[in-house]
């Protein structure tokens, strides 16, 4: 059952498991979830469908996340978008230059429940 | 050389001929003063005698009656007169004979009689004054003349010439005396001054003519003897002028007098300098024969120094205590990329910038030879990079000493090595353990979702997605084993631990079983293999558990990146040497394994062997794949004595080569074995 005030969340993951985890998840949340295997994509899903917020990945083929973030902060819509980053790498140099372009969170898969992940955006987005 | 001022020479003959002269003059005038005496003692005896005679034979009885020019004529008187005058005439140079008396006045007498005529003597044509005969009475003063005034006692001559208006003459006077002897009257008898001038200007002459002989014969003799006498002095000036430029030059003197000693003492002494300066030059010889010897060494032990700093791999630079440098080796040189001679003396902050890992610049104070300098510390410091003048970059790690020296630091070595190459090695490794983990937490978090989902009472899961789950749990499950065992296999590979163990072995048959494990993933694509062995394979020494890893990962890539229904070529062949020697390689094995799927785009083609690299077309085709094969399979064949290779183009396909030498894979001793790739089931 679909609400009109349904919020829009756009996975961007190169890993189809993933991809699948999270959409079922967050569906059953009660989300509008639209899906993106790489940064192209996930910026062209983007800047069309204006989600309420991005789950990102960063290691993907054509495009990281770390670029396709950048691009997007470019954008008069995207430069205010909530931003999640949602991967397995731990590392700070990357984390330094997601916070210095702006994101909401920065999560290690590995570390979080699938419970927890929700909980974080609903959270973002106030609900 | 010249005296300085005036030679001996001149001084001897300037005091000589002054004594000369002065004695001269003296003596000259002494023996002139004594002739002239002489000679006039003689024409005044002359003149006493005369006048004495006449005198004697006069008639003074006549005389006395004649008493005035009235008396002139008289016989008295002309007698008398003729005798005068025969007197005259008998003596060439009397001038005139007369008589003379008394009168009442004091000093004041007259004449009487004078046996001189007047006459023009001089022949002028004129009487003059002085050549008229003296009258009879006529007065005249004898107060200044002391001979004359004595004339009445006794005969006298003058001793003075005495100038009266007749002339200069020269008087001798004797007394006549009449019967009772008493002197009534004097005759005079003068004798012309001229001739006595004459004699005396002729005796001046002379002698004037005679002090200049003597003078000049002196001089000549003197000069004479002088340059005698001087010879030695000579000898001994030159013989010091030239011991200046020869040492063994001496004098020879035998003048028998102080010269001669002068000669022999400067000799001695000569001779004494020359030994002395000899004795110098041998030891000077000897010190510098010493001191070169100590050079050489010196020298030698600079260069060998120089060889030694040389040859230390890392760059060194010394620095005084305010911090300029004072040393460099080659090393450093080009690690700075300066020149060491136009470094020296220069401020090593002028030399090299140096910066952190974030890329700031770090001060003066707080470069690590500025805090060994300050601290007397060594400082080793892994973190900072030189910014050359050149603007190139190299991480360094530096190690900055204090030198001591009588307790104070007086200069610091830094000692500063490349480690842009460890830095990538590091960075490599850090990489491949950030992207090792990240691959085997992608299928960990996987796991940990799918599971959470199952276990979840909240939501009810359909059968077919508790399936789906299962599934995804199960694959990721056998990727993370994969995985492990390639991380594994690549770590076996990097300790060396992996045993090589060649057997002989049929490289056919080894292939044809790899491919029949894998025929199920073939068939899944609906692929096949086509395969070209040539006739005559021989076996070789193999390892043929690696070979089947190899064929596996080669497989298996031509598999998963091929299109469905693709076809996959194996080809086998031999290639024979014929020019090779006893010893050398016979020849290879030649397996080449050709698919027509994705091919590698050409900017990725350099990392295909690196650790975990999939290329970005490979990586959206299968997110799977660990990146790890081609790496395994690189350094299995080329720690074997093989060669792996390919060609590729991206959406046409790849062709992979193998090839191992005739002479067999190399055996390799070790403790682990590595493992076979799991095969991935769908």
């Amino acid at each position: 059952m679909k609400k009109e005030s349904e919020k829009k969340v756009l996975v961007v993951d190169d890993e189809h498991a993933v991809r699948v985890a999270l959409s079922d998840r967050l569906e059953s949340a009660g989300f509008d979830v639209e899906l993106a295997n790489n940064g192209i994509e996930g910026l062209k899903k983007a800047l069309v469908e204006h989600p309420d917020l991005i789950i990102l990945d960063i290691l993907m083929p054509k495009m990281d996340g770390i670029e396709m973030l950048k691009i997007l902060r470019e954008d008069t819509w995207g430069k205010d978008v909530p931003v999640m980053i949602l991967t397995n790498i731990s590392d700070y140099f990357q984390l330094e230059e997601a916070l210095k372009i702006g994101i909401s969170e920065y999560m290690v898969k590995a570390e979080w429940s699938l419970k927890e992940v929700v909980e974080r955006v609903k959270a973002v987005l106030k609900i | 050389m010249k005296p300085r001022k005036f030679s001996f020479k001149t001084k001897l003959i300037i005091i000589v001929e002054t004594v000369v002269i002065v004695t001269n003059v003296i003596l000259g005038y002494g023996i002139w003063k004594e002739i002239d005496g002489k000679v006039r003692e003689i024409s005044r005896q002359k003149l006493m005698a005369i006048s004495a005679s006449v005198a004697a034979v006069i008639d003074v009885s006549a005389h006395e009656t004649i008493r005035g020019d009235e008396d002139r004529d008289s016989e008295n008187y002309q007698k008398i007169h003729s005798l005068l005058s025969k007197i005259i005439q008998a003596n060439p140079g009397v001038e005139d004979v007369y008589t003379m008396r008394k009168t009442d006045k004091e000093n004041i007498w007259t004449f009487v009689v004078s046996g001189d005529e007047t006459k023009d003597k001089n022949g002028n044509g004129a009487i003059e004054p002085e050549e008229e005969q003296v009258g009879i009475g006529e007065e005249y003063d004898v107060a200044m003349i002391p001979e004359m005034k004595k004339a009445f006692m006794e005969t006298s001559a003058d001793y003075e010439i005495n100038c009266d208006s007749w002339g200069c003459f020269l008087s001798g006077y004797a007394p006549a005396r009449d019967e009772n002897g008493n002197a009534v009257a004097i005759v005079g008898v003068d004798m012309s001054a001229q001739e006595l001038f004459a004699y005396e200007k002729k005796a001046t002459i002379l002698f004037f003519a005679v002090s200049m002989l003597v003078l000049i014969l002196f001089l000549v003799i003197l000069y004479f003897f002088l340059n005698i006498l001087a010879k030695p002095a000579k000898k001994i000036v030159s013989g010091i002028e030239g011991f200046s430029k020869d040492l063994s030059s001496r004098v020879k003197i035998d003048s028998g007098d102080e010269f001669e000693l002068i000669g022999n003492s400067f000799n001695m002494m000569a001779k004494q300098m020359q030994d002395l300066y000899l004795g110098l030059e041998e030891k000077v010889k000897e010190k510098t024969k010493n001191l070169e010897g100590s050079l050489k060494v010196i020298e030698q032990d600079k260069a060998r120094d120089e060889a030694i700093l040389s040859s230390i791999g890392e760059g060194m630079i010394t620095v005084d205590e305010n911090k300029k440098v004072i040393m460099m080796n080659s090393q450093g040189e080009t690690i700075l990329g300066v020149k060491k001679d136009k470094s020296i003396g220069k401020n090593c902050e002028e030399i090299i910038e140096i910066i952190d890992e974030k890329g700031k610049k770090i001060s003066g104070e707080d470069r690590p030879v500025s805090l060994s300098l300050r601290k007397g510390e060594r400082i080793i410091v892994s973190k900072y990079s030189f910014v050359r003048k050149d603007g190139l970059k190299i991480p360094v790690t530096i190690s900055a000493s204090p030198v001591v020296f009588d307790k104070k630091i007086i200069a610091a070595v830094v000692l500063f090595r490349d480690i842009s190459e460890e830095k990538r090695v590091d960075k490599a490794k850090s990489e491949f353990v950030s992207l090792a983990s990240h691959q085997l937490l992608t299928p960990l978090s996987n796991i940990g979702w799918f599971s959470e989902m199952l276990l979840d009472k909240e939501e009810k899961k359909s059968k077919k997605k508790q399936e789906e789950y299962l599934q995804m749990i199960g694959e990721s499950t056998e990727r993370m084993v994969v995985l492990v065992q390639a991380l594994l296999n690549v770590s076996r590979i990097e300790l060396g631990t992996f045993i090589i163990d060649p057997r002989p072995t049929d490289i056919k048959k080894v292939f044809d079983e790899v491919i029949e494990e894998y025929k199920h993933d073939l068939d899944g694509k609906l692929m096949s293999v086509k395969k070209k062995y040539a006739d005559e394979i021989p076996e070789i020494k193999a390892d043929s558990l690696l070979l089947k890893i190899v064929f596996q990962n080669l497989i298996s890539n031509a598999i998963k990146y091929s299109n469905e229904r693709s076809e996959i070529e194996v080809a086998i062949d031999v290639v024979i040497d014929e020019k090779a020697e006893i010893g050398q390689n016979r020849g290879k094995i030649l397996i080449k394994i050709s698919d027509h799927g994705l091919g590698i785009p050409d900017k990725q083609q350099d990392k295909v062997f690196s650790k975990l690299f999939r290329a970005d077309n490979v990586l959206e085709a299968d997110t799977q794949g660990t990146g790890l094969g081609l790496y395994i399979a690189k350094s299995i064949i080329e720690e074997s004595g093989g060669s792996i290779w390919f060609k590729s183009a991206q959406n046409k396909g790849s062709d992979f080569s193998v090839s191992l030498p005739l002479s067999g894979m190399i055996k390799k001793n070790g403790t682990k074995i590595l493992n076979e790739a799991k095969k991935i089931k769908k």
